[in-house]
């Protein structure tokens, strides 16, 4: 698993700038525990407070900052201030028709209809 | 705080709606207040267990495109439970279905959608109506929202046919969701022919996947026959096939 820090912006020397690579879900498994459970939590209750984490995780309020801090910078969660944060963009669910041109016709034509 | 419950299985064709249809509208019975929601974009069906013909709208797919929210595409289908079976005071139930509308199934295969939106979903739909639980009828085989069910769940249940391929596939899916935490993991054998050992065959899976078996459902003709006709489970509350559903909605409840 890679380290918040390894999601740093990239150069594809092709277009300019991408934007950071995102986490898909199946890269939760691999996520550190303490982060993925907390993510888990966060999933379930949304919006939390650096103290609910601290109470929930079990650990003092700098030591879940830094798990906090590690979701944010892997994009998984957002700060809306300073004691707030929120479950951030956790993924999208990807375009399943690839082939050629031949599926977004078909589904151009089933949404038509 | 809702019990999230999601029903999952490796393969298709293990019975997953009917399992999700039937364990939802027992907990319903018992005076709890419930939710089915239909996370199989591609494939969806539970609807049809509840006596639809087509989806009613609006469906999950317009939540997800944000034409609606998730309270609108929350139907409430309780009569569907108190016309076979009394339903203790509380209970309530209620269906977010998936577009049958090939355009709708369509447009999601192609255009993908926000993980998180359907995320959001679960959690409004679980404060806004209350819910005791929330069933989520998955997509067979893992993919996003099937691994975003098993992270936020509270109980897995796990359907396998025995079945080599579904042996194999499950012993994968039992990975993963240990690796997610899902807290706990139950097993389901459903179509189990009638001359096999149940004891023997609970042995072997706790064995295999070092988790319990809440129900074992007996391959019944009566059951093919209902054909997704209905809640066979109410109908026929003595049948064994409506009896282990009793059991696996008793271990949802110990936990």
């Amino acid at each position: 698993m890679s380290s918040p820090s390894d999601f740093g912006a990239s150069d594809s020397g092709s277009s300019g700038f991408e934007s950071e690579p995102m986490l898909g879900v199946a890269d939760w498994t691999e996520l550190p525990t303490d982060e993925r459970r907390c993510l888990r939590w966060m999933l379930r209750t949304g919006e939390v407070t650096t103290l609910q984490t601290s109470e929930e995780l079990g650990m003092d309020e700098d030591a879940s900052r830094v798990v906090l801090e590690a979701l944010v910078a892997r994009k998984l969660a957002v700060f809306i201030d300073e004691k707030i944060v929120y479950v951030g963009n956790v993924g999208r669910r990807t375009a399943r028709f690839k082939p050629g041109g031949m599926w977004d016709a078909l589904a151009d034509k089933l949404i038509d209809d | 705080m809702t019990t999230v419950i999601s029903i999952h299985s490796f393969r298709g064709g293990t019975g997953k709606s009917n399992t999700t249809a039937n364990v939802a509208a027992r907990l319903t019975a018992e005076g709890n207040r419930v939710a089915v929601i239909d996370t199989d974009i591609q494939s969806p069906g539970v609807h049809v267990i509840f006596g639809f013909e087509d989806t009613p709208e609006p469906t999950l797919n317009d939540y997800l495109w944000g034409r609606s929210s998730i309270a609108e595409a929350a139907h409430e289908i309780t009569d569907r439970v108190s016309m076979d079976m009394t339903v203790a005071d509380g209970g309530k139930l209620w269906l977010i279905p998936s577009s049958i509308k090939p355009g709708d199934i369509a447009r999601v295969l192609r255009e993908g959608y926000d993980v998180g939106t359907l995320n959001d979903g679960f959690r409004t739909a679980s404060k806004d109506l209350n819910l005791d639980y929330l069933l989520i009828d998955t997509h067979p085989g893992l993919n996003e929202e099937t691994l975003l069910s098993f992270t936020i769940s509270d109980v897995l249940l796990l359907l396998l046919r025995p079945d080599r391929q579904d042996f194999q596939g499950t012993a994968v899916t039992v990975d993963v969701a240990r690796r997610l935490d899902v807290p706990n993991l139950f097993l389901v054998l459903n179509k189990i022919p009638s001359n096999v050992d149940v004891d023997d065959l609970r042995e072997q899976m706790t064995a295999a996947y070092g988790a319990e078996t809440a129900g074992f459902l007996p391959l019944a003709e009566e059951v093919v026959e209902n054909a997704s006709g209905g809640l066979f489970s109410l109908t026929s509350p003595d049948h064994p096939w409506s009896q282990e559903i009793g059991k696996i909605v008793a271990r949802i409840q110990a936990n």
